[in-house]
């Protein structure tokens, strides 16, 4: 699924860009282990996120629940990195039914 | 009936693979509904440009329609469901309208009407464009895109696309035409993958025990299928509100959305009374990069199930709704319309399945310069300038009506989020619906200002709303005097000394004399010792002593504790004693009745004094003088009846029954010239108002004694020859005058109250008499609280409060609930009892002092749930005590009285439970034939299927409590033999209709009076149902009508009436077989139906069809053939066009054994073969066995009896009864009778029972003339062994058969033989004979 040579880094900014333009923030003063909520994100903002990762990281078919397991950008990044190396990602203990 | 006319699509088509299921799910309610447009997306705004520009629009929108398969889908029945079609070339729909004329408000109008037109599915485009010119460079335009085929989304990147060819700029996405077919592909896939199991079971444990539906009260009795029709209202929150939404959201690591949802499940809570909340709210669907630009519908709805506890804080119903969105959010890729029929909720037709209440956060991740076009109340000044054109907002208002209630936000205004409130106009007025959206601001705004306090503690309401329910539930203030009900009268008696006061048996009192006759009697009780706080027991027949006595006993500073002979001894006993009375004031005549035990002082004979001693009170000091009374003194004990428990004593101060007297008074405007006649019973405390206040205004009081008040024709004689202006009286009292023919007064004005007004008697007696005043109030606040005109045409409500009363709405917080909600009504003010006699306890409960809604007032708790319109009328909603809850679902017992009230021919209805089901009890108007099963269809025409009564008992009359009200506790228990679980088909398209629910349905048997809803149906297996009858009869049933008239009887009824069946053969299919399999046929027996079959058939092997052939004279006039020869040879052409040669297999019970005999010979003499030919217990047709004669009314007898045969149940109707009957009256009596048992459908007439008649006459005549020769043929003979007539061990057919003759043993006699259980036994005797092969050579 790796299609490019990202680094984790690479993610994160990816994440935080694409972040703090939903949130209408300079890229800079946007802070990777705060909350996305916190920004005052909501779901349209979260698909908007969701379209730019599966842009730049190559990835598809994203679970829903991604950025309400891993809300903040330092989180999701390693979750994606995992996808992107195939590794299993667990999803958060309050996802579980 | 809906056109079915084959859309032409001009060029080729194929269909597409797959349809997604959320565009399914809305083509079933376009197919239910196809004049629904709550489901057009639709998008307005005005235009300044040149006109040249029109001209390039139109060329690129013609250019998007042939780029894009997206913009030309169109979708036609399958066999399972909607199919999916994309012509090659679709013209553009473009309607022109030249509004230049037009003023601003009837363009508004028109471009409304015409957004609502509806689409037909199966014709595309499915969207279009409605332009007006308003002025030379002036244009409104709408488009307007149906769900089915485009989400919201899609409607903006359409616009987005436009616009940026229009700029000639390229756009920032690729449009995308076809996705949508892969989307839906893709989603049949995932559908049928674990993970999509597993996210099932998940839904179905999150959805466990949900309620069934949100019971939220409205304005309007819910009809039985939704209308989507709806209306909208804008509303706003202000900046700060919007801010402090955002910082609770960013605290609680959650959405704004999340904050509003919450606040919104609050809302529904209290609109419902539920605390378990299921609320729709759509997603994108657009999860994938894929989706993300392309057109088509998407969009998938998640139910979040929220909860709502008042004892919690905002910020914990936050935290616990962010956790049940999630929840719900991680099940989104399940489609809503998919999950319904996974999880098979109940399924109530009257209301969208599993929520009924939606919310939606709507924005566009593009667009956002647009973001003012999607407000529907946008603010002046927002405008877009297009490629040198010039756009303004022209907000439409849509997709109303498809919930209940459904709020969408998203939007912002002014750094404040801006939204609408959508409700269904079958449940709500506009009105209502104004303050529930001014209700949502406030509850938002309350909330994030306190989101640590519980919910409990928060005030409710806006200032305008606490303004205006104080304003409204406030009664005039007026100064009362200083003065108790004695010294009024004296007054009056002062001021009117010889006015006539009192008219009874014939005799008339002046003032001057009630007075004296009044100080007389108070004059002989401060003899007897009776002083001050005293009760005095009165017991006397209703004439003038009575009123002198109960204000003799007020002049002498006492109290009087009313006893109406009429009462049962023990029960006037316990009032004498509870009330602790020292002395009774009687008559002579009525000592037999009276309690024991207590001094006596005879009305007719005050000289004697006391018989008996009174008593002293306890602690009344010797020859201390008692201080002067005051107008806070006990005036009287009346007694209630509590639900439980013994009744109680209500304690009433003077002061109250003062401000009774005079505010009603005032109210009616009774004057000197005023003359009221007094009916009620003094052990109601309504009396009070009828015997006093006459008095008080220098009027007269007409004594109506008890017999004529009971009867309803020499009432109406008394009201005509009274003269009387007034009169007050329950609802059950106006109804039996009503049915005693009375047809009003034009100079009476009515008080009427003590029961729920019904309509339909409100509607009676407006017009008919001068007016009418509905009262209402409770013994604990004196007599009636509030008073007010009827006007039937804008509904009933109990009118304004009386002076110094104020009327509280409160949730059971003790919070005044906003207009439009409900809770219970509490009154306080000067009408309030001292309390309960002697229960304290009692009197704590129900008043009560420091509620929120007005601390420092001591108010009374009526039970009673009421509910403030919104234009500030009073609504009562029925006890508290008296909801009722089945199977989930909240049933307003008053609402389907008052549906059944309405039926013609019904006078009065009460509805209870029993048993967990409603039972309707229904008093016919007097002449009126009214059938239980025509009022249970006439009421399901405007009930939702739950609320239907399932047992309907006539009764002649109603039972009453002594007050004249309807008593529920004394209602007969329904005799459950009609209403049986079970009941069988009757006629041969009923039997075709069981069939085919069995097979659709997937179980084994079903009754005629079962729902289709109600056994598993839903809308995918309604639309199979309708085709399968569309097949059959060539009848269209839409599937609306299915939601309506959901019972095979129903439906058989629809069938017949569509008329075409008449022309098919009288061959019913009872199975469907495997294809190439032969046919078993089976004959008629005697009679000529066949539903004789239909148990015998459920146990025959499966694999081979099962067709009953039925005597052609059933079902059309003059077709009765009188021959079995004659018979045979039509059958046969019957079976040959279904199977053309032999080998065939026959049978039948009875007669029909002796048809198939026959049959089976003439096939043989044909050259056919016979594989199989079986007579059920059938007499063979020689000599020794044809049955005698008999006279017409004998058969007739005969007939009815064997009508009843198949169902089990017994229909003797004597020879000599039909007899003296003759002629039509005979079979009419034969009819009612048989229809009653519910062995007829229930449209019967007279015509079919002649028919069937016919048929059985002409059977007979057959079978009396039927010698036929012996044959070689076998036999398989089943002879039931439990019948009593002996015919032989063969039955007589060793006579005919020259085959071989095999004869089975089996249970049952000659009639039960083909019935549980027995059928079961005689089809496993035929079953060895039908080996289930397949024929090659067939077909």
């Amino acid at each position: 699924m790796n299609t490019r040579n990202m680094t984790l880094d690479d993610v994160k900014n990816v994440l935080t860009e694409a972040v703090a333009a939903e949130a209408g923030i300079p890229a800079g003063e946007l802070a990777t282990d705060q909350p996305f909520t916190s920004y005052g994100l909501d779901s349209m903002a979260a698909l908007s996120v969701g379209m730019e990762v599966e842009d730049a990281c190559g990835l598809s078919d994203l679970p829903v629940d991604l950025l309400w397991d891993h809300p903040t950008v330092d989180t999701l990044a390693e979750a994606l990195w995992k996808l992107m190396n195939a590794e299993p990602v667990p999803a958060a203990a309050d996802g579980q039914r | 009936m809906t056109d079915r006319t084959p859309t032409t699509i001009d060029s080729p088509a194929a269909p597409l693979p797959f349809v997604n299921a959320q565009q399914v799910g809305l083509w079933f309610i376009h197919e239910t509904d196809p004049q629904c447009s709550a489901y057009h997306i639709v998008f307005g705004a005005e235009v300044t440009a040149d006109p040249e520009l029109g001209v390039r629009v139109r060329e690129i929108l013609d250019d998007l329609m042939s780029e894009h398969d997206a913009l030309r889908v169109c979708f036609r029945p399958g066999e399972d469901g909607p199919t999916q079609w994309v012509p090659e070339s679709v013209p553009l729909d473009i309607r022109h309208t030249d509004a230049r004329g037009l003023d601003p408000q009837a363009l508004r109008d028109r471009v409304r009407t015409d957004t609502r037109i509806p689409f037909d599915l199966s014709r595309p485009p499915l969207w279009r464009v409605h332009l007006y010119r308003t002025a030379e460079r002036t244009w409104v335009f709408a488009v307007v895109m149906h769900h089915v085929a485009a989400d919201f989304w899609s409607l903006a990147l359409l616009l987005s696309e436009v616009r940026s060819r229009l700029e000639g700029v390229p756009n920032r996405f690729t449009l995308d035409g076809t996705a949508f077919a892969a989307y839906a592909e893709q989603q049949q896939r995932f559908l049928a993958t674990d993970k999509a199991r597993a996210l099932v079971d998940g839904e179905a444990t999150r959805l466990a025990d949900a309620p069934p539906g949100l019971d939220l009260y409205g304005d309007l009795p819910r009809p039985p299928a939704p209308t989507y029709d709806g209306g909208s209202v804008p509303f706003a929150l202000s900046a700060a509100a919007t801010e402090a939404v955002r910082d609770l959201a960013r605290e609680a690591s959650a959405t704004p959305y999340m904050v509003l949802l919450s606040a919104y499940f609050v809302l529904l809570s209290r609109l419902s009374g539920q605390s378990d909340v299921l609320v729709g709210t759509p997603t994108s669907g657009r999860l994938q990069r894929q989706f993300r630009d392309a057109l088509g519908n998407f969009v998938n709805t998640v139910v979040v199930r929220g909860e709502v506890d008042e004892n919690a804080t905002y910020r914990e119903v936050l935290a616990s709704t962010r956790a049940r969105t999630l929840e719900a959010m991680r099940a989104q890729e399940l489609p809503f319309p998919w999950l319904v029929r996974e999880l098979a909720p109940p399924r109530d037709p009257s209301r969208t399945p599993l929520y009924q209440a939606g919310f939606a956060w709507d924005r566009l991740p593009f667009l956002t310069d647009m973001d003012a076009f999607f407000l529907l109340d946008p603010g002046p000044g927002a405008r877009l300038d297009v490629a040198g054109a010039t756009l303004r907002p022209y907000p439409l208002p849509q997709q109303e009506g498809q919930t209940d209630l459904w709020i969408e936000m998203g939007g912002e205004r002014d750094g404040a989020f801006a939204g609408v409130l959508r409700y269904n106009t079958d449940i709500f007025e506009p009105g209502t619906a104004r303050e529930l959206a001014a209700t949502f601001v406030t509850t938002v705004q309350t909330l994030v200002q306190h989101p640590d306090e519980p919910l409990h503690r928060l005030a409710r309401g806006d200032e305008r709303q606490v303004a205006q329910l104080a304003a409204q539930g406030s009664g005039p203030v007026r100064e009362l005097p200083p003065d108790r009900l004695p010294e009024l009268f004296r007054e009056q008696a002062g001021r009117t000394p010889e006015a006539t006061a009192l008219v009874a048996d014939g005799e008339e009192w002046s003032y001057r004399r009630l007075l004296a006759e009044t100080e007389r009697v108070a004059a002989a009780l401060r003899t007897a010792g009776i002083a001050r706080g005293d009760r005095v027991a009165v017991m006397a027949e209703r004439g003038a002593p009575l009123v002198a006595a109960l204000l003799g006993v007020l002049e002498a500073d006492a109290a009087y504790v009313p006893l109406d002979p009429k009462l049962p001894v023990e029960r006037l006993a316990y009032m004498a004693e509870d009330s602790r009375a020292r002395l009774l004031l009687g008559e002579r005549s009525l000592e037999e009745n009276r309690p024991a035990g207590l001094p006596v002082l005879n009305l007719d004979d005050l000289e004697t004094g006391v018989i008996g001693t009174v008593a002293r009170e306890p602690g009344a000091g010797e020859g201390a003088e008692p201080a002067a009374p005051t107008p806070s003194d006990l005036a009287y004990i009346l007694y209630t009846s509590g639900s439980t428990g013994r009744p109680k004593g209500v304690a009433i101060p003077h002061r109250a029954l003062v401000n009774l007297l005079l505010s009603m008074r005032e109210n009616t405007g009774f004057s000197a010239s005023d003359s009221l006649l007094a009916v009620t019973t003094v052990s109601f405390d309504i009396a009070g108002l009828e015997l006093f206040m006459p008095l008080v205004a220098g009027g007269r009081v007409i004594v109506c004694d008890s017999e004529t008040a009971a009867d309803g024709a020499r009432l109406a004689a008394r009201i005509e020859d009274s003269g009387a202006t007034w009169m007050q009286a329950t609802p059950t009292s106006w109804r039996m005058l009503r049915d005693a023919g009375w047809d009003g007064c034009p100079r009476l004005n009515v008080l009427c109250g003590g029961e729920e007004l019904p309509l339909d008697l409100a509607e009676f007696l407006t017009g008919r008499v001068a007016a009418l005043h509905n009262v209402y109030g409770p013994t604990e606040t004196t007599i009636w609280s509030t008073e007010g005109r009827v006007d039937p045409a804008r509904g009933i409500d109990i009118g304004r409060p009386l002076a110094n009363t104020q009327l509280y709405v409160l949730d059971p917080q003790g919070r005044s609930v906003e207009p439009g909600f409900p809770g219970e009504l509490w009154i306080g003010g000067e009408g309030l009892a001292i309390g309960y006699w002697d229960r304290p306890e009692l009197t704590a409960e129900r008043f009560v002092t420091g509620l929120p809604a007005a601390p420092r007032q001591r108010l009374y708790r009526t039970g009673d749930r009421a509910r403030w319109t919104s234009d500030g009328r009073l609504l009562h909603h029925g006890r508290l005590d008296n909801q009722v809850k089945l199977r989930g679902y909240r049933i307003e017992l008053a609402e389907v009285e008052a549906v059944l009230q309405a039926v013609d021919g019904v006078s009065a209805a009460v509805v209870v439970v029993r048993d967990d089901r409603l039972v309707g009890y229904v008093v016919p108007e007097p002449g009126a034939e009214l059938r239980t099963a025509e009022i249970k269809s006439a009421a399901a025409v405007s009930l939702p299927q739950y609320m239907v009564p399932g047992i309907v008992v006539l009764l002649d009359e109603l039972p009453l409590t002594a007050n004249k009200k309807i008593d529920r506790n004394r209602l007969p228990a329904p005799a459950v033999t009609s209403d049986a679980t079970f009941e069988k088909p009757r006629d041969a398209t009923e039997i075709t209709l069981a069939r085919m629910w069995t097979e659709i349905l997937g179980i084994p048997e079903v009754g005629v009076h079962d729902n289709f809803f109600d056994v598993g149906g839903h809308s995918l297996l309604a639309v199979r149902l309708s085709a399968a009858v569309r097949e059959e009869w060539g009848v269209e049933i839409p599937i609306s009508e299915l939601l309506r008239q959901g019972t095979i009887a129903e439906l058989a009824t629809l069938v017949r009436r569509g008329g075409q069946e008449t022309s098919r053969t009288p061959v019913v299919t009872l199975r469907e077989g495997e294809p190439d399999s032969r046919p078993l046929f089976l004959f008629h027996p005697f009679g000529g139906t066949v539903f004789c079959y239909v148990e015998l058939t459920r146990h025959l092997p499966a694999g081979r069809a099962v067709l009953a052939v039925e005597a052609p004279g059933i079902e059309n006039v003059g077709e009765a053939e009188v021959s079995v020869e004659g018979m045979a040879t039509r059958y046969i052409e019957y079976l040959r066009e279904i199977q053309p040669t032999g080998p065939y297999a026959l049978g039948g019970w009875c007669f029909g054994g002796v048809i198939a005999y026959e049959v089976a010979g003439q096939l043989r003499a044909a050259g056919e073969e016979i594989e199989l030919l079986a007579a059920i217990d059938s007499r063979a047709p020689i000599e020794e066995n044809i049955p005698e004669t008999a006279d017409d009314a004998t058969i007739l007898s005969w007939f009815a009896r064997d009508l009843a045969v198949p169902y089990g149940k017994t229909l003797d109707i004597p020879a000599e009864d039909l007899r003296a009957l003759g002629g039509d009256a005979a079979f009419d009596h034969i009819l009612q009778r048989a229809a009653a048992l519910g062995v007829l459908a229930e449209d019967a007439d007279r015509a079919q029972i002649l028919r069937y008649f016919e048929a059985y006459l002409a059977n007979g005549i057959a079978l009396q003339t039927y010698l036929p020769e012996p044959n070689d043929l076998d036999l398989l003979l089943l002879r039931a062994v439990d019948e009593q007539v002996d015919y032989g061990p063969k039955l007589g057919w060793e006579a005919l058969i020259k085959g071989s003759l095999q004869v089975v043993d089996v249970s049952g006699d000659h009639n039960s033989v083909m019935y549980p259980p027995h059928a079961a036994v005689a089809a496993q005797a035929i079953a060895p004979h039908m080996g289930a092969h397949t024929d090659d050579a067939q077909g």
